[in-house]
């Protein structure tokens, strides 16, 4: 056991390197997570554990610096410039996120590669020709943050704009799930009445891709969305009152995915699902606010509409994990008894 | 359908996208559909792609391709050996059942511009296809021109009546499958209801 928590430990050891909580990532806080697990489980969920990590589910710091750069290059190609400097006096980063989350940390991360390489900062690029808006952020998970900016930055008169003068907007990001991308595009769509955001105009990045749409074309379904193997799971489905929609997502339909490429087997994904599940609905039930609990999925966050175990993301990143992950990841309350491997900032219980 | 004759006078034709009445062309963009939750690029992608219900590989090729000629294409590639067997009987009902969807996923700028076209016949201009279109004859288009009458059918069955049809009912046909995922009713109304939940969340 202990050889698989150095593996482990040596892929996510920069976890929150730059938080100011002080947290430490290293294998004695992997042991202490896992041994909360029942004792016949804990071997297996670190094997599959680390399998998945090493389907590049984890982005480093180092990781981080060098997929925006790739991303931003990967623009500037698509969009025609023949050199990164040309591209960046016509592009301009959006911050449109409050302080302390992703998209502000992201941009100073991308910034220092910016006066490093061209001698500009970020606010300098695309001052005197906008063309190109660029949106940063690590995930779209279920796309409520991104759908939220996008609602307010395209209803101050930015669609007019983007529509008529053919302005490209871009969402860069290093992870994104794919039914969050259909739902978001479409929802703007519906919005605003426009298809810009089903055109090329918008487009959404990313370096790694969830595929989890179960009505889409063969899902690889790389996340965590157990197929029905226990009549307890309904039971908590049932608690779920007031949310009424997608109760047909909540499952993995049993003949999906078409090839198991993500988990190391088919019987090994069923048991890894199984397991965080069942813990996750353990600790859900601990939650002894109704109104709180019915907030919070077991397999991670989601819209509270949705008759689901939640968004089920397995993707990491330095800076913190998305509360949209399985939360036997990072729920923390003392009184719980559960403390996550990746602790939370900048979320609430 | 029969044979009919428009007078060259008095027609609304459209034969390219970039014409005034382009957009009602399948091969125009700008119009985009959802089934299924499953974003289609135009009208023409998504009846090409109801042509190979049991093949879902087919039906991705021509769905992930961005150019809806490009996309015809493809399935010209596949449509000898893999076209549904009751297509030739269905293939107004398919048409219909895309248009119809176009319609209401589109309704205040497809719609708009069907009521643009007043009481004047449509007819889409071809020279090479006399089913969906009609060609030239003197002063006079002549053909099945399917595709024109199905849209006049909606301007006076929904635009002029200011019917907005939410949600378009599936065909009654066999196998009518998306990804080999059943298509059902299609509501325009639940994806406007599931952005009001996400707007208060």
């Amino acid at each position: 056991m202990r050889n698989l928590i150095t593996s482990i430990n040596q892929i996510i050891s920069d976890y929150h390197c730059d938080a100011a909580s002080g947290f430490t990532m290293g294998e004695d806080h992997i042991e202490d997570w896992i041994n909360q697990f029942d004792e016949h489980d804990r071997m297996f969920i670190l094997e599959e554990f680390l399998h998945i990590l090493k389907n590049g589910m984890y982005v480093s710091k180092k990781d981080a610096n060098l997929i925006l750069i790739q991303q931003i290059e990967r623009l500037s190609k698509v969009y025609g410039y023949t050199n990164i400097q040309s591209f960046l006096k016509e592009a301009v980063f959006l911050n449109l996120q409050p302080n302390g989350k992703s998209q502000g940390d992201l941009l100073n991360l991308f910034e220092q590669y910016l006066i490093k390489n061209y001698g500009v900062t970020v606010s300098e690029c695309g001052v005197f020709n906008p063309r190109h808006y660029i949106y940063i952020d690590d995930i779209m998970a279920s796309g409520k943050t991104i759908l939220k900016d996008c609602k307010e930055w395209f209803n101050s008169k930015n669609l007019e704009k983007c529509n008529n003068k053919e302005i490209t907007f871009n969402i860069v990001l290093f992870c994104k799930h794919l039914w969050a991308e259909s739902r978001v595009r479409w929802s703007l769509k519906c919005s605003f009445d426009d298809n810009y955001f089903t055109s090329s105009k918008f487009r959404i990045l990313s370096r790694y891709e969830i595929s989890d749409d179960l009505n889409s074309h063969s899902p690889l379904l790389n996340l965590t969305i157990p197929k029905k193997l226990s009549s307890i799971w309904d039971v908590y489905l049932g608690s779920l009152t007031e949310a009424d929609a997608y109760h047909d997502r909540a499952y993995r339909y049993s003949h999906l995915p078409k090839t198991e490429n993500f988990y190391s087997s088919p019987s090994n994904r069923d048991r890894f699902e199984q397991i965080l599940l069942d813990k996750g609905i353990e600790i859900i039930y601990k939650i002894e606010d109704e109104e709180k609990r019915k907030n919070h999925r077991p397999l991670g966050k989601t819209y509270s509409h949705y008759k689901t175990f939640g968004t089920g993301s397995l993707f990491f990143t330095w800076r913190n994990i998305s509360n949209t992950c399985p939360i036997v990841f990072w729920w923390d309350v003392p009184k719980h008894n559960w403390k996550g491997l990746f602790p939370l900032i900048n979320r609430g219980n | 359908m029969n044979i009919r004759t428009y007078s060259i006078d008095d027609v609304v034709v459209f034969r390219k996208t970039t014409e005034k009445f382009g957009g009602l062309s399948n091969m125009a963009s700008g119009f985009s559909i959802n089934v299924n939750g499953i974003i289609i690029k135009s009208a023409e992608h998504l009846y090409q792609a109801m042509r190979f219900p049991l093949n879902p590989d087919i039906q991705n090729e021509i769905l992930s391709e961005h150019s809806p000629m490009t996309a015809k294409m493809i399935s010209r590639k596949y449509r000898d050996k893999y076209t549904r067997p009751d297509f030739e009987q269905n293939k107004f009902k398919i048409m219909k059942w895309v248009l119809d969807i176009k319609l209401s996923q589109n309704w205040n700028t497809f719609g708009k511009l069907l009521l643009e076209t007043g009481n004047s016949p449509i007819v889409e201009y071809s020279n090479r296809d006399q089913i969906w279109g009609a060609k030239k004859d003197g002063d006079n288009y002549v053909g099945m021109n399917a595709l024109g009458r199905l849209l006049m059918e909606l301007r006076e069955e929904n635009v002029k009546k200011d019917i907005h049809n939410f949600c378009i009912q599936p065909l009654d046909i066999p196998a009518f499958l998306l990804y080999n995922n059943f298509i059902e009713t299609i509501c325009d109304e639940v994806y406007h209801a599931d952005l009001e939940a996400c707007s208060t969340n």
